[in-house]
C-alpha cells in the first residue's frame, strides 16, 4: 500500500514533465514547460483537471484577481509567486490568522498590507459570505477539497462559475503525499507559473526520492513503531488524540515509520488511551503542536517560536504522568514538530525530519535545516523564523 | 405530642393487609436496589478488566495488592488508567443520576436534568474560555484551569435558575423554560468562540464537549466523592419532603414543608454536584435525564428509594458506557459522551416496553 503510494508520487514527479496523461491531472493539451512554448499556443485557453476531478477551462490571460478559499493556501501560492505573493490576492477567509497566527505574523512583518486583504469569512465554511466573495469579482478562485473553507458542494462554487470565474480545487491535507505535487502543478497552470511549479516539483521530488531510496530497502518489520501525539496537551492532561491512515499518519509512513494507530483507527483521527500506547511500546514518540503562547501544556512550535520554549514545552509534555514508562521517551527518541505540516505544501520538510528521527544512522548526513533554508531561499519571500521541530534528549 | 404506640387501637383486617402489602413493596424495592448494586459491581469489575493491553486478571489483582511485584508500565496502567477511569465513571454517573432525579422533583418536570437545563452547556462555555482564549481564574493550578472555569460557569447557570425560581410568581415551567434558554445561549456562545479558535484549541474544545473519562485522576475523584457523599446524605435527609412534594405543592405545603427553601436548597446541591461532574469529564448528557425515569419505573416515587436508585442507575449506565467506549473499536477510545446515549437508549426502551409505556 505504502510502496504503491510512494511509487505513484515519484511517477507523477518524474513523468509529468514528459507530458504523460495521469488520471489526477489529465490535461487535454499535454505540453512542455511554459517557457519553451510558442507564443501562439500560449495565448489559447487551456483545460485543466483539478484535484477534485473537475474539468476547468482556464483563460489564456494571467489571473489578477485571485480568491483563496482558505488563507492557509498562501504558503503554497507563495512558492510560485516570487517576491510579491500577495499582489494578486483580492480576498480570502480568515483561517490563517486564526489557526496559524505565527505564519500570518511572519508574512505581516514583510507585507504590512496583509491585513487589508478583504475577508470573505472566518475559519469555517459556515462563516463565508457568498455575496462578499462575488462582489470581489475574482478572475480565479482556488479552494481546498477539505478543510475549513468553501467545499465542493457549496453553492458558491456554481455561483462563481456562473459569473465566469474559474474555480479549481487543490489538496494538501486529505492525501498530503499523493496530492501535493499534482496540486503544485495545477497551481502552476492556473497561475501561469509553470516554470516555478516545475522547479518546486523537482526540489520536492529530489528530496522525497532521497528519503525513499533509503527506506524502501528497509523491511516492514524493521521499521520503527511510532506514536503521534496529535496536538499533544492542547486540552489538558487527557491522553491522546492521534491520526491513523491519513493526516500526519501519511507523513509518518512516508518517512518509513509504522504508525501504531494506523491499524486501530477506523477514521483519519481518533482517541487512543495511554494504556494502548504503553502496550504498543512505540520506538519513537512524536508530539505535534501549533502554539506560540507559553503557560499551557501544549507544544510551542512553528514560526516565530524560540527553540528554548519549544524544548521546554516538549519536556513538559513527556513528563505527564505515565509517559515516563515509555521507552521511546526515556531513550531520547521523543520529538516535537509543527502541526501545520499536516496541511502544507512544505510537508517534505516534515518527512525529512521524521525520517531522520526514525533512522538516525542512515540519515546521519541529512540536514533538514538546510532543506528548509533552501526551500525558503529559493522559493519564498519571507525568511524561516522559529523552531519547526525539536528533540527531547534522553533523561 | 405523639400517641404512645401501645395506645393505638389494633389495626383492622384491611389495614393489616395494607401494612403487609407496604412491607412487601419495601422489601421488593430494597431487593431491586441490591440487584442494581450487584450489577454495578459486575460492571465495575468488567470495566476494570477491559483494556487494550490485555493484562490478565491475576496480574491486575497482583498490581492492586502488591504494587512492587509488577513492572512500571503495568503499575501505570492499573493505578493511573484503569482504576481512575472505572471509578470516575461510577462517581460521575451517580452524580448526574441523582442531580437529574432531584431536579425533576423540585421543578416538577420530567424533562429536567443538568444537561437540558443548561448546566452542561454553561460548563462547556467555561471550558471553551480556558481552552480557546486562555482565560483562567487567577491562582488556579495549571491542570485545573479548564475544570475550574467549567465549574464556575456551571454554578453560575444554576444560580441564574435559582434566581428565576426565587422570582415571586415564577412557575416551575418558567424555570424549565429559562433553563432551555440557557442551553441555547451557551451553545451559541461556544459556537461564537469556535469561530476564532486556533486549530488545536478547536480540536481540544470539540473533544472536551464530547465527554471523556480519560481526563480522570485521583485528586478529582477525591473531590467528586466527597461532594457526592455530602450531597447524597443531605438529599436522603430531605427524602420525605421531596416525596411529599410529588403529591403537589399545596399538599406538601399543608404538611408544613417550606417549599421555597426545599427547592432552593436542592437546586444549590444539584448545581454543585452536576457542575463538578461535568467540569471533570466534559459534557455527558442523557444520564441525568434517563436514570431518574428508570428509577421511578423500578422503584416508584418514594424518594428514600428513588434518589439512591437514580444515583445507582446513573453509575451503572456510565460504567457500561465506559466498557463500550473501550470495546466498540478495539484499541480506540470512542468518547464516552457519544456512547452513553447508545448504551442508555436500549436500557430505557426495554423498561418503557416492559412497563407498557407508563414511564413518568
Amino acid at each position: 500500500m505504502f510502496k504503491a503510494l510512494a511509487a505513484a508520487v515519484s511517477v507523477v514527479a518524474v513523468v509529468s514533465l514528459a507530458g504523460l496523461p495521469l488520471p489526477a491531472l489529465a490535461q487535454t493539451q499535454a505540453q512542455a514547460p511554459a517557457s519553451t512554448q510558442a507564443p501562439a499556443q500560449n495565448a489559447a485557453a487551456q483545460t485543466v483537471t483539478d484535484l477534485a476531478g473537475r474539468t476547468v477551462r482556464i483563460p489564456a490571460a494571467e489571473p489578477h484577481r485571485i480568491l483563496l478559499g482558505e488563507s492557509r493556501l498562501l504558503p503554497a501560492i507563495a512558492l510560485l509567486e516570487g517576491q510579491d505573493p500577495l499582489a494578486h490576492i483580492v480576498g480570502w477567509q480568515g483561517d490563517l490568522p486564526a489557526m496559524d497566527p505565527q505564519t500570518y505574523r511572519a508574512y505581516a512583518q514583510r507585507f504590512p498590507n496583509i491585513g487589508q486583504i478583504p475577508l470573505i469569512g472566518q475559519s469555517s465554511e459556515g462563516s463565508v459570505s457568498p455575496e462578499k466573495a462575488l462582489a470581489l469579482k475574482p478572475d480565479l478562485a482556488i479552494l481546498s477539497i477539505i478543510g475549513e473553507g468553501v467545499g465542493l458542494h457549496n453553492p458558491l462554487v456554481e455561483q462563481l462559475e456562473a459569473t465566469g470565474t474559474p474555480v479549481v480545487f487543490v489538496d494538501f491535507r486529505l492525501h498530503p503525499l499523493r496530492d501535493t505535487l499534482p496540486s503544485i502543478k495545477l497551481l502552476g497552470q492556473v497561475l501561469h507559473r509553470e516554470a516555478q511549479a516545475d522547479a518546486y516539483s523537482a526540489f520536492y521530488s529530489a528530496h522525497l526520492q532521497r528519503v525513499q531510496s533509503v527506506i524502501s530497502r528497509i523491511p516492514e518489520a524493521q521499521r520503527p513503531k511510532v506514536f503521534i501525539d496529535l496536538l499533544a496537551g492542547a486540552w489538558g492532561a487527557g491522553c491522546c488524540h492521534t491520526a491513523g491512515k491519513g493526516n500526519f499518519g501519511e507523513l509518518v509512513e512516508a518517512a518509513g515509520g509504522r504508525n501504531i494507530a494506523a491499524p486501530l483507527l477506523p477514521g483519519v483521527l481518533g482517541d487512543i488511551s495511554l494504556e494502548q500506547i504503553i502496550a504498543a511500546q512505540p520506538d519513537v514518540y512524536v508530539a505535534t503542536g501549533s502554539h506560540a503562547k507559553s503557560g499551557g501544556l501544549a507544544l510551542q512550535i512553528g514560526a516565530q517560536t524560540n527553540p528554548q520554549d519549544a524544548a521546554r514545552s516538549l519536556a513538559q509534555l513527556v513528563a505527564r504522568p505515565g509517559f515516563d514508562t515509555l521507552a521511546a521517551i526515556r531513550n531520547g527518541r521523543a520529538h516535537g514538530i509543527s502541526h501545520n505540516y499536516y496541511d502544507s505544501a512544505y510537508n517534505i520538510v516534515a518527512i525529512e525530519a521524521l525520517a531522520k528521527w526514525f533512522y538516525p544512522e542512515q540519515f546521519r548526513n541529512l540536514d533538514v535545516n538546510a532543506t528548509q533554508a533552501e526551500l525558503y531561499r529559493r522559493f519564498l519571500a519571507v525568511p524561516p523564523t522559529g523552531a519547526f521541530w525539536v528533540d527531547k534528549p534522553a533523561s | 405530642m405523639s400517641i404512645p404506640l401501645n395506645a393505638r387501637p389494633l389495626p383492622l383486617p384491611h389495614e393489616t393487609a395494607t401494612i403487609s402489602q407496604y412491607r412487601r413493596l419495601t422489601r421488593r424495592r430494597i431487593a431491586c436496589l441490591v440487584a442494581i448494586l450487584l450489577l454495578i459491581a459486575a460492571s465495575l469489575l468488567f470495566d476494570f478488566n477491559t483494556g487494550p493491553s490485555g493484562l490478565p486478571v491475576t496480574t491486575l489483582l497482583r498490581t492492586i495488592f502488591d504494587r512492587a511485584s509488577v513492572d512500571e508500565p503495568t503499575r501505570v496502567i492499573v493505578w493511573q488508567i484503569r482504576m481512575p477511569y472505572a471509578v470516575m465513571a461510577l462517581l460521575v454517573g451517580a452524580s448526574l443520576g441523582v442531580s437529574g432525579a432531584e431536579m425533576q422533583t423540585v421543578l416538577d418536570n420530567p424533562l429536567a436534568s443538568p444537561y437540558t437545563l443548561g448546566v452542561s452547556a454553561a460548563a462547556a462555555f467555561g471550558a471553551s474560555l480556558a481552552i480557546v482564549l486562555d482565560l483562567a481564574i487567577p491562582g488556579v493550578p495549571q491542570g485545573w484551569i479548564v475544570s475550574a472555569n467549567a465549574f464556575v460557569f456551571a454554578l453560575l447557570s444554576a444560580a441564574v435558575l435559582d434566581a428565576v425560581a426565587r422570582w415571586r410568581g415564577m412557575s416551575t415551567a418558567g424555570v424549565v423554560l429559562m433553563g432551555i434558554a440557557l442551553v441555547f445561549a451557551f451553545h451559541a456562545l461556544v459556537s461564537l468562540i469556535q469561530f476564532i479558535a486556533s486549530a488545536d484549541a478547536l480540536q481540544g474544545l470539540v473533544f472536551w464537549t464530547l465527554g471523556s473519562l480519560a481526563r480522570a485522576n485521583w485528586q478529582q475523584i477525591g473531590v467528586l466523592a466527597v461532594a457526592l457523599a455530602v450531597s447524597l446524605s443531605l438529599s436522603m435527609r430531605n427524602a420525605w419532603k421531596l416525596t411529599a412534594l410529588r403529591l403537589g405543592e399545596d399538599r406538601a405545603a399543608s404538611f408544613g414543608i417550606d417549599i421555597r427553601r426545599l427547592r432552593l436548597g436542592t437546586l444549590l446541591r444539584v448545581a454543585v454536584l452536576s457542575a463538578l461532574a461535568v467540569s471533570f469529564v466534559g459534557t455527558i448528557g442523557f444520564i441525568g435525564l434517563i436514570a431518574p425515569h428508570i428509577a421511578r419505573t423500578l422503584l416508584g416515587e418514594d424518594h428514600r428509594f428513588y434518589l439512591p436508585g437514580s444515583a445507582l442507575l446513573g453509575a451503572l449506565m456510565l460504567s457500561l458506557a465506559s466498557i463500550a467506549s473501550k470495546i466498540l473499536i478495539p484499541g480506540v477510545l470512542v468518547p464516552v459522551g457519544i456512547v452513553t446515549a447508545l448504551v442508555g437508549i436500549p436500557l430505557f426502551l426495554g423498561i418503557v416496553l416492559r412497563s407498557q409505556g407508563r414511564v413518568s
